[in-house]
């Protein structure tokens, strides 16, 4: 049981760097910023369904909980494969993130509570990652946040073997600020997260890419697109995605785009170029 | 390889589009025969963010290769050689060099889990490379 505590202590300190971080201290939450999000003082995300978490298996139940909540039907023992660390008795973030990807998932940050919120709000429960003890002694565990109650100070959570379990906010918030505030939203790739920036969702949709999810990095981008309709790597993206699937008019027309609102990007004209010749050549 | 060879002429030619007041001059000259990647661009975007230099990274890394014993490290952590592979390989190369970044400050102390930690690094770029 130390062994393993004393891996997690490392594992924690070359992931997150918390210990270095030193004391956490119990900060109320920031009322006032709350209330500047306008967000419904309570709400709960309807029929998330529970998955209980067999021993040492929080990491495998919560990431199935957001797969099926994306309508991915999968079974925890196969999630579990590719989440849980036999040796560590556990599962490190990384994997978590990596795991909701290889099933074709957008896997998007969430590191504040606001952000937290507005997504619960949204309708996206989101992953958090928790130490319920010691900074020093760490007991690392994930939960699923599916609601909150602004007017009790309660954060609701799928956590361990409870559904709906309530939790004061001040406690959610010592106990994740000890994990860095590592959360994460699992979203299919035709969504946006509600927090979350630019930046991040083009990440999060180039990760698809280059693990050969074509099809899925490509809704994504389409997405984005809708959003921020000048986004460059969306827009290549996008026109690589329409060209590769014989839609060239379509991808002239992205890319004509793109160089037009980014007229130094080299890639942009590049694409074009080629677009352009091989609709001569045919 | 395809990969990082049209990375490398991507990064010369906006090399060259900085020194050249005409930059559609040096352009025109330098026209790839394949598309450039959403995620060459992104790459090309986060240039500055990205400090250690991916060639040394990867010089490092196949020097550590020689050492065998950590990868029956890995073998006893339950995690086959094959899903350690799978799992990054859904990494993006920014939560790649961060890791490889935290790695390298934390080398020093021998730990057990370091170790783990880099020869995960060297499967992925096995794959990569």
């Amino acid at each position: 049981m130390k062994l393993k505590y004393y891996l997690y202590l490392n594992l924690a300190s070359i992931t997150f760097s918390i210990l270095s971080t030193g004391c956490a201290t119990r900060a109320p939450a920031q009322e006032s910023l709350l209330k500047s999000l306008s967000l419904p003082s309570s709400y709960t995300i309807p029929n998330v369904e529970f998955v209980d978490q067999a021993k040492d298996f929080c990491g495998p139940a919560v990431a199935t909980m957001a797969l099926r909540w994306n309508g991915i039907d999968v079974e925890v023992d196969s999630v579990a494969e590719k989440v849980f660390t036999p040796g560590l008795a556990g599962s490190l973030p990384i994997d978590v993130i990596s795991a909701n990807r290889r099933y074709g998932m957008l896997a998007i940050p969430v590191n504040s509570l606001d952000s937290l919120l507005t997504e619960i709000a949204a309708n996206n429960p989101v992953i958090v990652f928790q130490n319920l003890t010691l900074s020093w002694a760490p007991q690392w565990h994930y939960a699923l946040v599916v609601g909150y109650n602004l007017t009790e100070k309660k954060i609701i959570l799928h956590s361990g073997n409870q559904p709906y379990m309530k939790v004061d906010l001040s406690d959610f918030e010592y106990t994740w600020k000890l994990a860095d505030n590592w959360g994460l939203v699992v979203l299919s790739p035709d969504k946006l997260s509600a927090s979350a920036s630019e930046m991040d969702h083009v990440k999060a949709a180039v990760v698809l890419e280059q693990m050969k999810k074509s099809d899925d990095a490509a809704a994504s981008y389409q997405r984005i697109l809708e959003k921020w309709p000048d986004n460059l790597v969306a827009l290549i993206g996008a026109a690589n995605s329409a060209y590769r699937n014989g839609k060239r008019a379509h991808a002239i027309q992205l890319l004509k785009h793109a160089v037009k609102v980014h007229p130094e990007s080299v890639a942009a004209k590049n694409n074009l170029i080629i677009a352009l010749s091989e609709k001569i050549k045919k | 390889m395809k990969k990082n060879g049209l990375n490398k002429i991507v990064r010369l030619v906006m090399v060259a589009l900085m020194a050249m007041p005409i930059p559609n001059m040096a352009f025109a000259a330098s026209v790839q025969k394949e598309m450039v990647s959403a995620s060459s661009v992104l790459n090309e975007m986060n240039v500055v963010a990205l400090p250690a230099n991916r060639q040394q990274q990867e010089r490092e890394i196949r020097a550590f290769l020689q050492n065998d014993d950590v990868k029956a490290q890995l073998q006893a952590k339950g995690v086959s050689a094959e899903e350690m592979t799978s799992r990054l390989a859904s990494l993006s190369d920014q939560e790649m060099n961060s890791m490889s970044t935290q790695i390298q400050q934390a080398r020093a102390g021998g730990d057990l889990l370091i170790a783990i930690l880099v020869i995960v690094l060297i499967i992925y770029f096995i794959k990569r490379i």
